[in-house]
């Protein structure tokens, strides 16, 4: 069947002004015009049907909630209080201090945290509120068999540093969830800060990638070409190195330079600078002005940075200490982050400036990660918040396959599925970083450790249970074996 | 007229045979029905696989006679071959009665097995290969002592971890395990039925009770304090339990007024104080808390809740003044008690 009209009947038509005739109903008795505008609307009395007939209700005002204010209740939730003065006061509580960090006699105590510490740690933003420092007088931490091996470490460190061969350590601490991976990372910058070392801290990996902060692209490394005869791999490793946009993220950057430069200023202030720099208007004379620079200037926060690393890690006549980095949900910067390029494209997490700055000292990619000074580049992985990032927990199987001893190649030595596609950027990490090793984190030992943490529970009169060998071995196995976050849940629980 | 009950009709399904009871077979039985390597006595493969609840019962009348035989230097049974039964009850008196009467006759007539077959019907394994299988990592006890006396530093007589102390305690049953004053405030507080919330809310309550300052008495001012059993205040925070516990029961009504209809004349109804319960008490309690809570501005359910508790401590909740308008009622109202017995 044809229409009955073309396009080129509709392309003549003319719209004219004259308002069109209303045809006639011949089977309708209703007027078709609409009635005059000034007819007055007659009110029906009838009330609507289904609605209420008292007059009460109407006037009275509705009642609206008042919301809290903006940020409040992530204030709430993020409040982190570190002292109960309800609790009892544990007696013959020690201090943490230069000595005891390394004595082994130590392990299943308690040991107190400082003052100055505590200011330290709380400008740094070691603290978490996941963690239950509100329920202590005092806050303490327990004295582990790994602490006291890291202690240790930082000992040593600081020997090499003094006798001039400086040494750094590089460790990624693993373990389920609740086993004190934070916690270990709170006692290395504790015994740190005892050190006078400079202490670095990401205490959140994920927020780096949530795309919650400002961010800006930076340079484009354009400059090298492919060669025909590199190797498939390399090749594709090359291609995404030339092609790719790095992306600075100014306000996360101050924001660290803040917490360096409050957390360390003693000891920054102490540093004079091997060169002479000019940001503007700012000429800083120590490492404390040079990194107030940042904290003042966004926009300059990353260069600040850079200078910065590079005054505490390279080669100097200058006596500097040595650095301690710790980071903590590391598994967040092994993926793709939230943030998307100008073609709405997600970007990698490790095309984000600072990610891609301290995931190369860790890894000690394009030898970054050595330290003039020594030190010591501590990670930790998240338990309770860990993305799916299979190329990662590959990663991290090679990692404990080469500590076990076992080599590329090797029978057993964990390889990516031949089918499917793993993220080739954090696999590559595998290369150079020779040094790194996992620290796998388990539970406490039951007859010292738990015993030792149940004991200070009982006298902050928290537990209210007899602290012998049953209940200790009985919380012990509730707890999975002495996970550390389930004792202190069932330390702390209340019962009858 | 037919008969209502074909038995034997068409409704066959009527009439129906119950199946016997499945008694438990015994070891013998169940080794009988197993297929035995019969062609060359090879011995069977072991493995180190862990051992089923059925493997490893006690060895067959025969091999325990053979080996009683053995130990009291007396000529063994053959165990290669199968054991006729006039065998067994031969060593068996208590058996002997029980046996059946045609065996009964027969060891009556001659006490020589001249009845029983010259063959067996059943093949056996051999008597290495059972040994193989059997007892292997069994303690194995000496015969003057039983279970009951295996001694053990934890344990009392026979029991490895020992016996629970009786009378158990109340939180010892899964149902009961938390304190029933703070059960019934969890309860109360539940929305929705979601139990998982209301104890979160119960655990932050309970730690705000612990961590917050203590309550400082404002008695002198509202006249309102806490029961003296809840012990001097400034301790209250250190068992948030009983913290809790003694703010519901100071708070809590003693009576409550039920108005009875019929009584007063006239459509009116009459009100009767009448003395309630301990969990009746408290919940009235609670529900005052919840309501002077729902007033406050704190963004937190466990918050409000937790200030609301702490203002009872301190005697400035409105809680009290319920409590008040309750009592002056029922002092008012005692009168119709006696009218309420009367009529009875």
């Amino acid at each position: 069947m044809s229409l009955s009209i073309c396009t080129g009947c509709l392309a003549r038509l003319c719209i004219t002004q004259r308002a069109p005739s209303i045809p006639s109903r011949t089977f309708s008795t209703t007027n078709p015009q609409a009635g005059s505008p000034t007819s007055r609307k007659i009110k029906s009395t009838k009330a609507p049907y289904r609605s209420s007939l008292t007059f009460n209700r109407s006037r009275r005002p509705r009642v609206v909630p008042k919301l809290p204010m903006i940020g409040e209740r992530k204030a709430l939730r993020k409040r982190i209080v570190i002292s109960n003065t309800n609790a009892l006061e544990v007696q013959g509580l020690q201090d943490l201090n230069v000595k005891n960090m390394v004595d082994e006699t130590q392990i299943g105590q308690m040991l107190a945290l400082n003052e100055e510490l505590l200011d330290h740690l709380r400008d740094v933003r070691a603290f978490k509120p996941t963690q239950n420092w509100n329920m202590f007088r005092k806050p303490s931490t327990l004295m582990r068999r790994e602490s006291v091996e890291l202690g240790r470490a930082i000992l040593d460190v600081s020997a090499g540093r003094a006798e001039e061969r400086p040494r750094t350590v590089r460790r990624i601490i693993a373990g389920e969830r609740g086993t004190g991976k934070s916690l270990m990372l709170l006692q290395a910058m504790s015994m740190a800060f005892l050190n006078d070392w400079v202490v670095i801290n990401v205490p959140e990996g994920q927020e780096y990638t949530i795309a919650h902060s400002a961010y800006a692209p930076m340079s484009i490394n354009s400059e090298r070409q492919l060669s025909p005869d590199q190797t498939a791999q390399t090749a594709s490793k090359q291609s995404q190195g030339s092609q790719e946009m790095i992306y600075s993220q100014p306000t996360l950057t101050a924001e660290l330079l803040q917490r360096i430069s409050k957390s360390n200023e003693n000891v920054l202030k102490r540093i004079p600078l091997a060169h002479e720099y000019k940001f503007g208007d700012y000429e800083p004379k120590n490492l404390y002005s040079l990194a107030v620079v940042g904290v003042e200037e966004t926009s300059l926060s990353w260069k600040v940075w850079q200078t910065l690393w590079e005054e505490l890690t390279s080669p100097s006549e200058r006596r500097r200490p040595p650095v301690l980095v710790a980071i903590d949900g590391i598994d967040h910067w092994m993926t793709l982050s939230k943030y998307r390029s100008a073609d709405y494209k997600p970007i990698h997490a490790h095309q984000l400036a600072p990610i891609r700055h301290f995931v190369e000292v860790l890894f000690n990619q394009n030898g970054a990660g050595q330290l003039a000074n020594g030190g010591i580049v501590l990670a930790a992985t998240t338990g309770s918040n860990a993305p799916s990032v299979p190329a990662f927990e590959l990663l991290m199987k090679q990692l404990d396959a080469r500590t076990r001893g076992l080599k590329m190649g090797d029978d057993g030595f964990p390889m990516p599925q031949p089918y499917k596609t793993v993220d080739q950027r954090v696999l590559n990490l595998l290369e150079g970083s020779a040094e790194l090793n996992v620290q796998g984190l388990k539970g406490l030992e039951k007859d010292v450790e738990a015993r030792g943490l149940l004991e200070y529970f009982a006298r902050s009169g928290v537990f209210r249970e007899v602290v012998s060998e049953r209940t200790v071995a009985e919380k012990w196995s509730l707890a999975g074996g002495g996970v550390i976050g389930e004792l202190a849940r069932f330390g702390s629980r209340l019962r009858v | 007229m037919a008969p209502r009950l074909y038995l034997f009709g068409a409704r066959s399904t009527l009439l129906r045979i119950q199946p016997s009871r499945r008694t438990p077979k015994s070891a013998s039985c169940k080794a009988l029905q197993q297929r035995w390597i019969t062609a060359d006595e090879r011995p069977l493969p072991t493995t180190d696989e862990p051992k089923g609840p059925n493997q490893e019962q006690l060895p067959h009348v025969s091999e325990e006679a053979a080996a009683v035989d053995k130990m009291m230097g007396e000529v063994a049974p053959d165990i290669g071959q199968g054991t006729p039964v006039q065998d067994i009850l031969k060593r068996d008196p208590e058996g002997q009665d029980k046996a059946p009467k045609v065996i009964q006759e027969d060891i009556k007539k001659s006490n020589s097995p001249s009845g029983s077959r010259s063959y067996s019907t059943s093949a056996r394994r051999s008597s290495e290969g059972l040994q193989m299988t059997s007892s292997a990592g069994e303690m194995e006890l000496p015969p003057s002592m039983t279970f009951k006396d295996i001694p053990h530093e934890m344990g009392g007589e026979g029991h490895k971890f020992g016996l629970p102390e009786v009378p158990l305690a109340r939180t010892d049953h899964f149902k009961k395990r938390y304190h029933p004053v703070v059960d019934q405030f969890t309860k109360a507080l539940m929305k929705h039925g979601k139990l998982g919330a209301a104890q979160r809310a119960t655990a932050d309550i309970l730690n705000t009770l612990r961590t917050a300052p203590p309550p400082q008495s404002k008695s002198s001012k509202t006249g309102h304090t806490l029961l003296p059993s809840a012990g001097p205040l400034n301790l209250l925070p250190l068992s948030p339990i009983q913290y809790l516990t003694a703010v519901l029961d100071s708070v809590a009504p003693l009576v409550k007024i039920r108005q009875q209809k019929g009584l007063a004349g006239g459509g009116k109804a009459l009100p009767i104080p009448e003395p309630i319960g301990v969990r009746t008490r408290r919940k009235a309690a609670i529900k005052w808390i919840l309501d002077s809570a729902s007033k406050r501005n704190e963004v937190r359910l466990a918050d409000r809740v937790s200030r609301e508790i702490i203002n009872v401590a301190e005697g400035t909740s409105s809680a009290w003044d319920k409590r008040q308008i309750v009592h002056k009622t029922a002092v008012a109202a005692r009168v119709n008690v006696k009218a309420m017995t009367k009529r009875k």
